[in-house]
């Protein structure tokens, strides 16, 4: 404990990092809190410190799109052929989307294969055109690969499985054998980053809209949350330092002292922690993003303005001293157990409308090459109806958007047959996963600059069942 | 006692602690000018401490009465006769005070100009801080918290009438009533209650869901089949009286309530429900009857449900789901799973074993071989002995004075940013400028995360096992606490944003003598101004700084702040204020913010 201690300050010194910023560091959000730096075992404790360095140069940015509530994707691509659309239909009964209303796409690594688009995704079809989307098959959460007869032995799989908070949980967490984890795999990369030398070591390296995230929260980091309307706002009445008179004055001088005192009670000081540095860091989040403009016109929807926000902060990132940042905004209403067709007709096109127009700000600030935006969700949805709507299931489809990816392809592997009783169906057309979300977050995290040693090992405890050590490609191959 | 020796007993009280206590102090003292008033202060703290967690905030004259009471009775006693005495007072009633509140506005109830979600919220809000039921609206909004509802369901701001002839939007005001009514009921009425309910019938879309046709590959909605036994009565894994993971003693894996097989039996149990009085596919709702079976729409086949309990073919759906709700609220897991949630909520995030046993014991049998009776079970989290001594409360005869000492992490829990908000307009004797003069609030918390009828999913504000990143997260527990690990749910929603936006709630409130907001009525065709007034006038009378300290203590902070805050707080007030309204505005403001009353024991 001791020597890594001293490993953080002889960090700290050589990176130049102020006393006051380590002291920011370890008020709750940020990078380096001293106490706790072997606590995990999934934290830097098992890192070894002789893995190569990463390489922190440039800026990158990774954009989590989290539908929440787990969206029926197999009604956001959906195949084409004759045969497997006719599969398709007949397992979906009264949710399968008429052929003629979809958008046809073709995969530009398998011609034998078409498919068409939910019809709200006409943006998101000339991005896969332009060569700027891809999709992601049947991914899902896995501990290792399974087939039907692997799942009914019991072999390993994920705990928990069809329910919105582990699998919500262990696509952040990349941990499917537990069901309570408390740090998710970009939490562990922004440690690992912050102990290689990369910027990312302030409170602004992860930067949430409107909640915090298992994703992005370490064992000493958790993510800045923003509001998808103003950001932050810095706190009333305090930072008339100086006079410490008047009402603004002692508010200001005694607050200060009050959370600097000792708290022997952990929760009070942790909260006395935290509080210090939400005071602080609303004052910089607002001056750093205060001048920000972006003309590229956002929908006026809550995902279209969390994306606005994301795109102002990413404008700010200089100012927030930022060359590695992951955003998570999160879009809720995806369960559609009832009122499936209509609900998501709502949905997609504004989800679709977001995403477009987020694409074209990182375009207008120059930086549509280093900026990866990924859906995620709790979770795919059974291809059998309930009436009117699906239940929770297990794989399901993704988009990965940015200038980096090698778009107008599908990744993954798309079901042979969607038909119910097909070989990955569990039930009710719950498919097994054919890639597993270790394989998808490796893609991103080595995009980012994560290589394929220990680190990704620390990040992704189960990777290695997927991917192997000596591998020099990228998992999935839309990034690399 | 003038200022000044005030400071010099409490140095000389600091100095007296060092020796007597080996722990290192966070103490707070309390200085009194005779001995024979220690035990009259020692009662207000405890009774302010009892206070702060069966209602929405202690007021000084319901300080005085108990600290009376605890002087005669003891403390147990005192509490017990309170809690009994709560127990006979009438429901207030959110449903018709939120009507009643519309037509004083001038309103019809399906006037294009009402503002549903406002009115639901002003109502909830009036009723919290003004209720004489407080024990039973905290119990209403802890079982909120357990089995929400939200404004997403269709209707919630819409104004027509629904099949009952009420409006439909006043649905989400009556399961309110409903959680209101079965507080101090039985569990077993509660959650049928809960899954009869019309309005969380169509959140977890359990509303109008048929039986399956497996020919054409459909199959019942599992929705509600899974989350009333994982979020609303036994939870994930088998679990001992005492709120251990069975098998935990033994490092065996724990052992999971129900599997996939158990929901998709369970789905066919909750078929055929749909609303009151209309056809079970019908496009209308009936939002405030319980929901009805249709029985050509239910699953007769068999079914093997949780517990293994097998439901013969061909029963009335109605006797399925009875026995279904019956099953599940015998389930070993019940006891121990809902007194952790409770005890969450009304005193610490991370209750002991023998704490939670105590508790499960009482929702076993009551005392009369009653299971699941919920007043015996409220008052075994809010009696047992490790909630009453969870400060440690020193006379010091010698100076004398009083010393407070909560330094306990595994006491702690961190307030919600609702009741912080309750208590601190609780404490100042509100009153209102609306010509009702009710107290109207609403979207005040939108920032802090935390609002009436607006949980953001099923899942509520927090986890119950969530801890924040840094010390608290590697933090590991004592063994009596089950799993090792430290939970403080609360501070999942702590975001800096929402710890700034609390804040500055405060301060302006404070700043202004009072909260601001606006209303409308069907006369004006604008907003009018109202305003909630707090009143200081005890506070502007205290003679000093000191006495104002000490005023606020026991109010806003149940006597618990330490030496060290108030050491904080004291010279930067007398240094920077020179005029009495100031230094209570100041004295009040560093008081709700401190974190020694953030977080309570």
């Amino acid at each position: 404990m001791q020597t890594k201690r001293r490993k953080v300050s002889q960090e700290l010194s050589r990176k130049g990092i102020s006393r006051r910023d380590f002291i920011r560091a370890s008020s709750g959000y940020a990078a380096l809190a001293s106490a706790s730096l072997t606590s995990s075992a999934l934290g830097l404790g098992m890192v070894d410190s002789a893995a190569a360095a990463i390489p922190t140069d440039g800026y990158k940015a990774l954009v989590c799109i989290f539908l929440n509530g787990g969206a029926d994707s197999f009604n956001l691509l959906v195949p084409t052929n004759d045969v497997e659309y006719t599969d398709y239909q007949t397992a979906r009964g009264s949710l399968a989307l008429p052929k003629e209303e979809l958008l046809g796409i073709g995969d530009g690594a398998d011609a034998s294969r078409s498919y068409g688009l939910h019809p709200g995704l006409a943006e998101m079809r000339g991005l896969y055109e332009s060569g700027n989307l891809a999709f992601v098959a049947n991914v899902g959460t896995l501990v290792e690969p399974i087939d039907l007869a692997g799942f009914f032995d019991n072999q390993q799989r994920p705990l928990g499985l069809y329910s919105h908070n582990d699998q919500r949980g262990h696509w952040q967490s990349a941990d499917p054998r537990s069901r309570n984890s408390r740090t998710g795999w970009v939490g562990r990369m922004t440690e690992i980053f912050a102990a290689s030398g990369g910027s990312n070591s302030s409170l602004f390296a992860n930067i949430a809209v409107g909640a915090t995230t298992l994703l992005q929260t370490g064992s000493m980091v958790s993510p800045y949350v923003i509001t998808s309307l103003s950001g932050v706002k810095p706190m009333a009445g305090y930072g008339a330092a100086g006079s410490g008179n008047g009402l603004d004055g002692v508010y200001t001088a005694a607050t200060d002292q009050l959370l600097a005192a000792a708290y022997p009670d952990l929760l009070r000081k942790t909260y006395a922690d935290n509080t210090a540095g939400a005071i602080d860091a609303a004052f910089e989040y607002q001056a750093a993003t205060a001048g920000v403009n972006i003309e590229t016109p956002f929908p006026a929807t809550v995902i279209g303005g969390a994306l606005q926000q994301v795109a102002k902060a990413i404008s700010a990132r200089a100012a927030l001293g930022q060359n590695r940042q992951v955003f998570f905004v999160n879009m809720p209403g995806w369960d559609h157990h009832d009122n499936l067709i209509t609900g998501m007709g709502s949905l997609v096109p504004q989800l679709s409308q977001a995403m477009q127009a987020f694409y074209n700000a990182t375009a207008e600030l120059g930086v549509s090459d280093r900026v990866v935006s990924f859906t995620a969700s709790d979770f795919g949805r059974t291809l059998s109806s309930n009436g009117d709507g699906s239940d929770h299931a297990w794989g399901g489809n993704q988009m990965v958007m940015g200038g980096a990816v090698n778009g107008g392809a599908l990744y993954g592997a798309y079901p042979e047959s969607l038909v119910l009783g097909n070989d990955l169906d569990v039930g009710r057309g719950r498919l097994i996963p054919t890639t597993s979300t270790d394989e998808y977050n490796a893609e991103l995290a080595r995009w980012f600059g994560i290589l394929n040693d220990d680190h990704l090992e620390a990040i992704l405890p189960n990777i290695r069942n997927f991917y192997a050590p000596d591998a020099t490609g990228y998992p999935l191959g839309m990034l690399g | 006692m003038d200022a000044i020796s005030r400071t010099l007993f409490a140095v000389i009280g600091s100095l007296f602690l060092s020796v007597l206590f080996v722990q290192e102090g966070h103490t707070g003292t309390i200085g009194v000018d005779q001995r024979r008033e220690l035990q009259a202060v020692e009662a207000k703290v405890r009774a302010a401490q009892f206070l702060t967690r069966a209602t929405f905030g202690p007021t000084q004259p319901q300080i005085d009465q108990l600290a009376s009471e605890i002087e005669q009775l003891g403390d147990l006693g005192a509490f017990a006769a309170w809690i009994d005495r709560q127990f006979e007072v009438p429901p207030s009633q959110h449903h018709e005070l939120t009507r009643q509140m519309i037509l004083d506005d001038g309103y019809d109830l399906l006037d294009s100009g009402v503002r549903p979600g406002a009115y639901r919220e002003y109502a909830w809000w009036h009723i919290a801080l003004t209720g004489e039921d407080q024990l039973r609206q905290r119990m209403a909004w802890a079982l909120y918290q357990i089995a929400p509802v939200n404004t997403d369901v269709p209707g919630a701001f819409v104004r027509r009438l629904d099949a009952s002839g009420q409006p439909i939007y006043l649905g989400l005001s009556n399961y309110y009533d409903m959680l209101v009514r079965n507080a101090f009921g039985n569990y077993r009425d509660l959650l049928l209650g809960i899954t009869l309910h019309p309005v969380m019938g169509v959140f977890l879309s359990h509303a109008q869901n048929p039986k399956g046709a497996p020919e054409i590959g459909q199959f019942p909605d599992e929705n509600f089949a899974r989350e009333v036994m994982q979020l609303f009565s036994i939870g994930l894994y088998e679990l001992r009286p005492n709120g251990r993971l069975e098998g935990e003693r033994q490092k065996k894996p724990p052992i999971e309530t129900y599997d996939n097989f158990t929901i998709e039996a369970m789905a066919r149990v909750f078929t055929g429900l749909s609303f009151a009085g209309i056809p079970f596919d019908s496009p209308g709702r009936n939002y405030h009857e319980p929901m009805q079976m249709f029985d050509d729409y239910h699953d007769t086949d068999s079914k093997t449900i949780l517990s293994n309990v097998v439901l013969p073919a061909n029963q009335p759906g109605m006797q399925d789901i009875s026995d279904t709700i019956d099953t599940i609220a015998q389930h070993p897991n019940v006891g121990p799973f809902i007194a952790r949630l409770l005890i969450q909520r009304f005193v610490k995030s991370n209750p002991t074993s023998a704490y939670m046993q105590s508790v499960a014991e009482a929702f076993v049998d009551n005392g009369a071989g009653v299971r699941g009776d919920m007043r015996a079970v409220i008052k075994a989290v809010l009696l047992h002995p490790e909630a009453l001594n969870s400060l440690e409360i020193k006379a010091d005869r010698k100076t004398p004075a009083l010393l407070v000492s909560a330094t306990d992490t595994e006491s702690s829990r961190l307030r919600e940013p609702i009741l912080r908000y309750t208590a601190f307009l609780r404490a100042f004797n509100p009153g209102s400028t609306h010509p009702t003069g009710r107290l109207l609030i609403s979207n005040v918390m939108d920032e802090a995360l935390q609002t009436p009828y607006r949980v953001p999913s099923v899942f509520s504000f927090y986890d119950p096992d969530y801890a924040p990143a840094g010390p608290a997260q590697a933090y590991e527990t004592s063994k009596k606490i089950p799993g090792g690990r430290l939970s403080a749910p609360e501070f999942e929603i702590m975001t800096p944003n929402a710890i700034t936006a609390m804040n500055s709630l405060f301060y302006t409130d404070i700043k202004r003598g009072g909260h601001d907001g606006f209303y409308t009525t069907a006369a004006s065709n604008e907003s009018l101004p109202y305003r909630i007034a707090l009143d200081f006038t005890e506070q502007q009378n205290a003679a000093d700084i000191d006495e104002l300290m000490e005023q606020l203590n026991i109010l806003l902070c149940r006597g618990a702040m330490s030496d060290a805050a108030r050491d904080a707080i004291v010279p930067s007030i007398q240094k920077g204020v020179w005029s009495k309204s100031v230094r209570t505005q100041a004295a009040v403001l560093m008081t709700v913010t401190a974190p020694d009353c953030v977080v309570v024991q």
